[in-house]
């Protein structure tokens, strides 16, 4: 369980100006939670408040009942921008939190040869950033952030800046993660229709302060597929949705 | 914007240059419009130049001042190198340092020659420390720039992924700096032979910027001539080598 208690955060140089004032969340785990919001609504500066490499101005976030002081191998984070690091070549990448918390090499290679696999990436694996597309380098992102087998997975608008035929490609492909290997995982996005069809549960955000404006559950049975965008139900939460970001 | 052209064409553009400047020069010394005194002829320079390359001198001067020069570079790194990941990593030492190496990189490294003369007499130590205070300053604080300019997504994503603060320096600060600081060390080059030249002509019994001086003195124009292209060869020979290995050794980097 991911609680969120009075949670409040400005700039120290504004602390006139709050970014998010005295939220209150309580987020289930196992669970495919989607924060939806506009543009500089918030909801980056709270996923980077829940992966502890900000910390709030009052109140707190406790994971597990723990509070969080800092980043952990036990949340990943998924980043908006490409991360990877030019320098290392898609394994080493993949195997970086490996190697810091001094895995033994036969296990690193095993978890990076199943992840590689998962990710379809098992070709590229000698290949650096630069030479791999858009979509390809954040799926190498992720499977960085699974090699380490984090209980939360905190992804931040991750298909932001991919092509929509490529963001539907990865749409499926987080469905096909989030049925494998059962974890937390908390979305961000401003886009209705992804939000819609990744979701079991939608917060719905509004900004200055960032406050929570309306929940719902998505009951679309699973596994998902594309079709479901087509659906009457689909476009009648669509249109609720919709409403609830504009006013 | 520039138009990209091919590297044969870059080559022939090139070629041309120097043929350009070649004629010029043919037509001025062969037709004598200048005393040779001035401007020696392109076959007399070549000649002074075989007989400085028969007498060992020039090859002689050439490793003198070239290992000037890789000394003076190669302690410069060790001094510099640390103090900017410093000062790149800590406002306090930043403020510390930063104003002192700022004041002395303002000050034209040629200024301290006579400075290093009085301190440690004609001989290497002189022509080494006129170069440790020509490059440290400016090194160190391109490389805590560098630092200062590290990518925060890599630094955020390396802490999500479990890296202390030292592992953010070794594993991320200082790969992610290194195509800057070869770069670096490349222009280092060019500012060292400048310093390491004029640091022989005003004191000193060997190296290219002492055969330079002497020749002068004797009104050998042609020696000069033939020691100034040799200079510029060597430049030129090591831009091309930092360039190519820049290549190989980062070829991670979006050329």
């Amino acid at each position: 369980m991911l609680e969120i208690k009075n949670l409040s955060f400005h700039y120290p140089e504004q602390p006139e100006s709050s970014i998010i004032q005295n939220l209150n969340l309580e987020i289930p785990t196992n669970q495919l939670i989607v924060f939806l919001g506009g543009s500089g609504c918030g909801k980056s500066t709270l996923i980077q408040l829940i992966a502890g490499l900000i910390s709030p101005s009052s109140g707190c976030i406790k994971y597990e009942g723990e509070e969080i002081l800092g980043p952990s191998l036990h949340r990943g984070l998924v980043f908006q921008q490409f991360s990877l690091f030019p320098w290392l070549n898609v394994a080493d990448n993949v195997t970086f939190g490996l190697k810091l918390k001094k895995t033994p090499p036969s296990e690193q290679e095993y978890l990076l040869d199943h992840y590689l696999q998962l990710t379809k990436l098992s070709p590229y694996r000698n290949y650096y950033p630069r030479s791999l597309s858009g979509g390809m380098q954040q799926r190498v992102a992720i499977a960085r952030t699974l090699v380490n087998n984090p209980n939360l997975i905190l992804m931040d608008e991750p298909f932001g800046s991919l092509d929509p035929e490529i963001r539907e490609q990865m749409q499926d492909f987080i469905l096909q993660i989030y049925q494998q290997e059962k974890k937390t995982i908390l979305f961000i996005t401003h886009d209705v229709r992804e939000a819609l069809f990744l979701a079991d549960s939608i917060y719905v955000f509004t900004p200055n302060p960032l406050r929570v404006k309306a929940h719902y559950p998505i009951t679309f049975p699973r596994p998902r597929t594309h079709e479901l965008k087509y659906t009457d139900a689909f476009f009648e939460l669509e249109k609720q949705l919709v409403e609830d970001l504009r006013t | 914007m520039k138009t990209p052209i091919s590297k044969t064409t870059y080559f022939l553009f090139a070629a041309v240059g120097f043929i350009c400047l070649l004629s010029l020069w043919s037509l001025i010394t062969y037709q004598e419009w200048v005393s040779p005194i001035f401007l020696p002829s392109p076959s007399k320079v070549l000649n002074a130049f075989w007989t400085l390359l028969k007498a060992n001198v020039l090859p002689y001067d050439v490793c003198v001042s070239f290992a000037r020069i890789i000394l003076g570079i190669v302690l410069s790194f060790c001094i510099a190198f640390p103090l900017g990941i410093f000062m790149g990593l800590s406002k306090k030492i930043e403020a510390l340092i930063e104003p002192l190496l700022s004041f002395i990189r303002y000050v034209p490294a040629s200024c301290f020659i006579p400075l290093a003369i009085i301190w440690f007499g004609i001989g290497e130590l002189e022509k080494l420390i006129v170069l440790l205070l020509g490059l440290t300053p400016y090194v160190a604080i391109l490389i805590a720039g560098f630092v200062i300019k590290t990518n925060k997504v890599f630094l955020d994503a390396a802490r999500t992924l479990g890296a202390s603060e030292k592992q953010l320096v070794f594993r991320i600060i200082i790969p992610s700096i290194f195509p800057y600081v070869w770069d670096t060390l490349r222009i280092c080059f060019g500012t060292a032979w400048t310093l390491i030249i004029i640091a022989e002509i005003v004191g000193a019994s060997s190296g290219l910027g002492q055969l330079i001086a002497n020749a002068g003195r004797f009104l050998q124009t042609a020696q000069v001539f033939a020691a100034i292209f040799v200079i510029g060869t060597l430049g030129f020979l090591t831009d091309y080598f930092f360039k190519w290995t820049y290549g190989r050794f980062f070829p991670w980097m979006n050329s």
